[in-house]
């Protein structure tokens, strides 16, 4: 605008004086009208280029302004230390460590027929019990380095029952008691245990790469890795996993990852080698062939809606002994295999959610190939057979399937949710052996109050279709209280 | 000639409707990043993997550091809302199970967030348009007001 007044002015003035330069030189003057034009051409254009430098001058202000406005605010930013949660030292990273946990208290009625054999293999009154109390000790020591350890607080073993009486092998019922007196007081505790369910420290500077070290639950299914009641649905989780047709826990390593490969559709694997099963795998090996195992998992997770599918595949050897000191001078000890097998298992698992509907499935199948044999036990009486028979080669397959559908409603109390369910399952754990083939259906109604509390009721049909032992099937109702902290 | 210039009478009203919808409101929320993030922009199915800690670690090997408002907060319950589809009961349930599934916890919480974003190497949150300051930290993504 400024510019084209100017220049406006400058035009009217030269305009005026080529007028009057005009008749000058008419009249004989100074200047030409021309020469007058070539200066005023020559000044429009200093006039333009002071402007473009004007104008050059001020974005340069502008933009150093910006940056000191810049700089002030990041100062003070760096200097007040109000406001903070806690104390950030630049982009120093802070350890963390949490405690947290859950309780679960059961309520159970094993409802049997007096006069079926089974009548005496479960408790047959109406029993509390309380179940665990798991612990979990999580820290974040670094960025990429944590840990997690996982223990279970269990009255057990005070009330497990060893062997039943068996007058011709005079065997005596026994019973694990393990009440112990104060001395000063006089008080009287059932003494129990604590299982390490889990206790690892993890590596991962990449979401594609982490390294896991210790023993940890072995990544296949659904709620193997979700086990807490707090987050499975029914009072008890499915047969194949309590009758660990894959291990459930392994003591070794794990090399895991996650890729992205599309939006809202990621791929999990895993790499497991471990002690596999055995005796004492927990705390050592007694061969030395590692179990290994793979784990692949793709999911697809929209707003509303979510799908799975993932696989796990387990190669292990396992190996008993015994150790028998076969000379005292000089000590000479020697060792034989008392069982020695490998086995190969795959698992599939399938998960599908949308809005509150949840539908389930998991089926595994598994081989077990022996070298050296056992004898057979008995069932219930866990004792060798008598007649030298030995433990053949076997498959085992095991599969269920769930649905539930959770309601959420608000009350004046927040948000609560109900979730009626139904579980079918039907598993063979030897396919050679009668007496391990089960059929159940489960079907049960869970409520929430809170996000952190859980209770479930449930009731159960067992059957044992191929048993001689168990005739009329075990009818099983059980109630749950799981509390989280 | 009459219908060119009716065609771009049209278009022009729905540029200048469009341009309209999408001005800048104080009540946007803002998606910002310490600028040591090595991305620019982030889509709201990669923002809910990392605030759901399923997504660890951003591409570069950066660990990726979520961040919190204050629970309770108008700011947090709209984010939570919008960006993880989840009512304040469905995310302590998450957090729940999380936690028991693989150790961990749930984003830690700043009253002021742009500071903790500023401070926090790796770390992604949110804030109101009307609370931001140019140079830093860096905006991901904006939520325009609904």
């Amino acid at each position: 605008m400024n510019k084209t007044v100017t220049l406006s002015f400058v035009l009217l003035l030269s305009h005026s004086a080529r007028t009057a330069w005009s008749q000058d030189a008419a009249d004989g003057g100074v200047e030409s009208a021309d020469d007058v034009e070539v200066r005023l051409e020559e000044l429009s254009r200093r006039l333009e280029a002071a402007e473009e430098k004007a104008e050059a001058g001020q974005e340069e202000n502008t933009k150093l302004k910006e940056q000191v406005q810049e700089l002030s605010t990041r100062l003070e930013m760096v200097e007040s230390e109000d406001d903070m949660e806690y104390e950030v030292e630049g982009s120093k990273f802070e350890s963390t460590f949490d405690i947290y946990g859950f309780l679960e208290m059961d309520l159970f009625y094993f409802d049997v027929d007096k006069d079926d054999t089974a009548h005496g293999l479960f408790p047959s009154s109406f029993s509390f019990m309380f179940n665990r109390l798991n612990l979990y000790l999580s820290s974040q020591m670094t960025e990429t380095l944590s840990a997690l350890a996982e223990l279970r607080f269990t009255f057990l073993p005070h009330g497990y029952e060893k062997s039943y009486e068996l007058d011709i092998l005079g065997m005596e019922y026994e019973r694990v008691d393990n009440t112990v007196t104060d001395p000063f007081t006089a008080e009287e505790y059932p003494l129990g245990g604590i299982a390490i369910e889990r206790a690892h420290f993890t590596w991962q500077p990449f979401n594609f790469l982490g390294i896991l070290v210790g023993r940890f639950l072995t990544p296949f299914g659904i709620w193997n890795v979700d086990h807490g009641s707090p987050v499975i649905i029914p009072v008890r989780p499915p047969y194949l996993m309590v009758r660990s047709v894959i291990p459930l826990a392994q003591t070794g390593a794990q090399v895991f990852g996650r890729f992205f490969p599309a939006e809202k559709f990621y791929f999990d694997y895993a790499v497991t080698v471990s002690n596999g099963r055995g005796p004492t795998e927990a705390i050592y090996d007694l061969d030395n062939n590692k179990a290994l195992g793979f784990r692949l998992k793709g999911a697809y997770e929209a707003e509303n809606m979510g799908i799975s599918l993932g696989g796990y595949l387990y190669w292990g050897e396992t190996t008993d002994v015994v150790k028998r000191l076969s000379n005292l001078d000089p000590v000479e000890i020697e060792i034989d295999q008392t069982e020695n097998y490998s086995e190969i298992v795959g698992s599939i698992d399938l998960l599908f959610t949308l809005f509150g509907l949840r539908l389930q499935s998991e089926y595994v199948r598994g081989k077990v190939t022996y070298d050296v044999r056992p004898l057979k036990t008995y069932p219930v009486a866990s004792i060798e057979n008598p007649f030298r028979e030995y433990q053949p080669d076997y498959i085992k397959w095991c599969v269920y399937g769930l649905a539930a559908y959770r309601f959420d409603f608000e009350t004046t109390y927040g948000e609560m949710g109900l979730t009626p369910f139904f579980v079918y399952e039907y598993n063979v754990f030897d396919e050679t052996n009668d007496e391990l083939y089960a059929e159940v259906f489960h079907w049960g109604l869970n409520f929430s109050p809170s996000p952190f509390v859980v209770l479930k009721y449930e009731s159960s049909r067992v059957r044992f279709p191929e048993s001689d032992i168990v005739h009329e099937g075990i009818w099983v109702h059980s109630g749950q209280v799981s509390v989280s902290f | 000639m009459l219908l060119k210039a009716t065609i771009l009478a049209i278009t022009l009203a729905i540029v200048g409707a469009a341009e309209v919808a999408h001005a800048e409101s104080p009540d946007d929320i803002l998606v910002i990043a310490n600028k040591s993030v090595p991305q620019s922009k982030i889509t709201a199915a990669e923002l809910k993997l990392i605030f759901l800690k399923k997504k660890a670690v951003w591409a570069a090997g950066k660990n990726a550091v979520p961040v919190n408002a204050p629970a309770g907060s108008k700011l947090r319950e709209e984010f939570r809302s919008r960006v993880l589809s989840m009512s304040a009961s469905q995310a302590q349930r998450y957090w729940v199970e999380f936690k028991i599934r693989k150790g961990g916890s749930e984003p830690p919480t700043f009253s002021n967030m742009l500071k903790a974003i500023f401070k926090l190497k790796g770390s992604v949150g949110y804030i109101y348009r009307s609370q931001y300051r140019e140079g830093v930290v860096k905006v991901l993504m904006v939520l325009p007001t609904k």
